[in-house]
């Protein structure tokens, strides 16, 4: 069992809250993907929030439902945002491409959010990395309202 | 705009000589470093506020200060703290919509209609994170100049970055430009492509009046529909 402070194994998954401001859309409002600002650190912030998956027990998709009712229990999720969720070992390695980032994800449960995670050491303000997170390693989105 | 320094102004009701005497203990110009008498604690220099006084003549200062020049009930009216995050929403998408109205000869009446209901979609309360900054009139600024210049057939869709910039985003199947509006007529813009099925970026940062001439190795028409 993984302990607080303690990195996720590479195979394991991450989900990141992404609100309605900041996913990619056409002119038409349709839902693409994300926006490379949907990773990025707010000032002040020294590690991106996200979750972890196999906090959880179940199908890939039982984890989603738990891990997003556990999110939503805790902090506000807007109708139309959705999640994004990513490969722990993909992050990693699109960070490290062109030796950009050395990030570390570690656990660090909170009183309403046992699956909280920290995503140290991202660069604040690296447009180019950002934005391959959001096409390369965050490639999986999910609708909140598809949820139950 | 004038540069002022705020120098706290003591009051002191004392007799004559008393009154005397503290003058002898002026620190700088016009500033009088202590307040009671007997007290002896006279002003020390400290590195935030150049001065430090002792505990009965800070208390003075704050008596003072409560005097002096309360905010009026207008003047608090207009704090973006007092208002609720509907209020401070519905403002933000007034003010662009204002600034929209001043160049409307130059947008088509279907694409800006069109971009106020994206500003109000942006604006939902129903979709905001607390928080976040509503849409920064420097940002939206450069946004209409780009729009202006560039006449783009396609429309963008808009997403908001946390400090309340505008991004814009053009996509072609998996190939992606988004651009960043920043203050002062400044983008920044990524174009995301795969080739090959490999991926590739191109970052910039320019001007507005510069921003379709960069763009130009790229194959600008991609995204802009010309």
């Amino acid at each position: 069992m993984i302990k607080k402070g303690q990195s996720l194994p590479d195979d394991d998954h991450v989900l990141r809250h992404v609100p309605w401001q900041r996913l990619l859309r056409d002119g038409n409002d349709k839902v693409l993907g994300f926006l490379p600002q949907a990773f990025q650190l707010r000032d002040g912030e020294e590690s991106l929030s996200a979750n972890w998956l196999e906090n959880c027990d179940g199908t890939h998709s039982n984890k989603i439902q738990q891990t997003v009712s556990e999110l939503r229990a805790a902090i506000k999720v807007g109708p139309k945002s959705a999640f994004g969720v990513a490969q722990v070992g993909k992050v990693k390695e699109v960070c490290k491409s062109n030796n950009r980032a050395h990030i570390r994800i570690v656990l660090a449960p909170t009183k309403s959010i046992a699956s909280h995670v920290e995503i140290k050491e991202l660069p604040r303000d690296d447009i180019q990395l950002l934005t391959m997170l959001a096409t390369e390693a965050f490639i999986e989105l999910v609708h909140n309202k598809s949820i139950l | 705009m004038t540069n002022t320094t705020k120098i706290p102004i003591i009051v002191v009701k004392a007799p004559i000589k008393a009154i005397r005497s503290l003058g002898s203990c002026t620190t700088a110009p016009g500033i009088f470093a202590s307040t009671k008498l007997g007290d002896t604690s006279f002003a020390v220099r400290n590195p935030i506020d150049g001065y430090t006084f002792s505990e009965s003549t800070r208390l003075y200062q704050e008596q003072v200060k409560e005097l002096t020049s309360p905010p009026s009930p207008a003047s608090l009216q207009n704090l973006p703290s007092q208002k609720s995050i509907e209020e401070q929403l519905f403002d933000a998408t007034a003010s662009v919509k204002i600034m929209t109205s001043r160049v409307a000869m130059h947008l088509e009446r279907e694409w800006r209609e069109k971009l106020f209901n994206q500003m109000d979609s942006l604006h939902d309360p129903l979709e905001w994170m607390e928080e976040d900054t509503p849409i920064e009139k420097s940002s939206f600024a450069t946004f209409l100049k780009a729009i202006c210049q560039i006449k783009p057939k396609n429309r963008p869709g808009l997403g908001l970055a946390h400090g309340g910039n505008l991004i814009a985003a053009w996509t072609s199947g998996s190939n992606r430009l988004t651009v960043e509006f920043l203050a002062k007529d400044r983008v920044r813009w990524i174009i995301s492509r795969f080739r090959d099925e490999e991926p590739e970026q191109y970052v910039g940062q320019t001007v507005v009046s510069h921003f379709l001439e960069s763009l130009q190795p790229y194959q600008p028409n991609e995204w802009f529909g010309k």
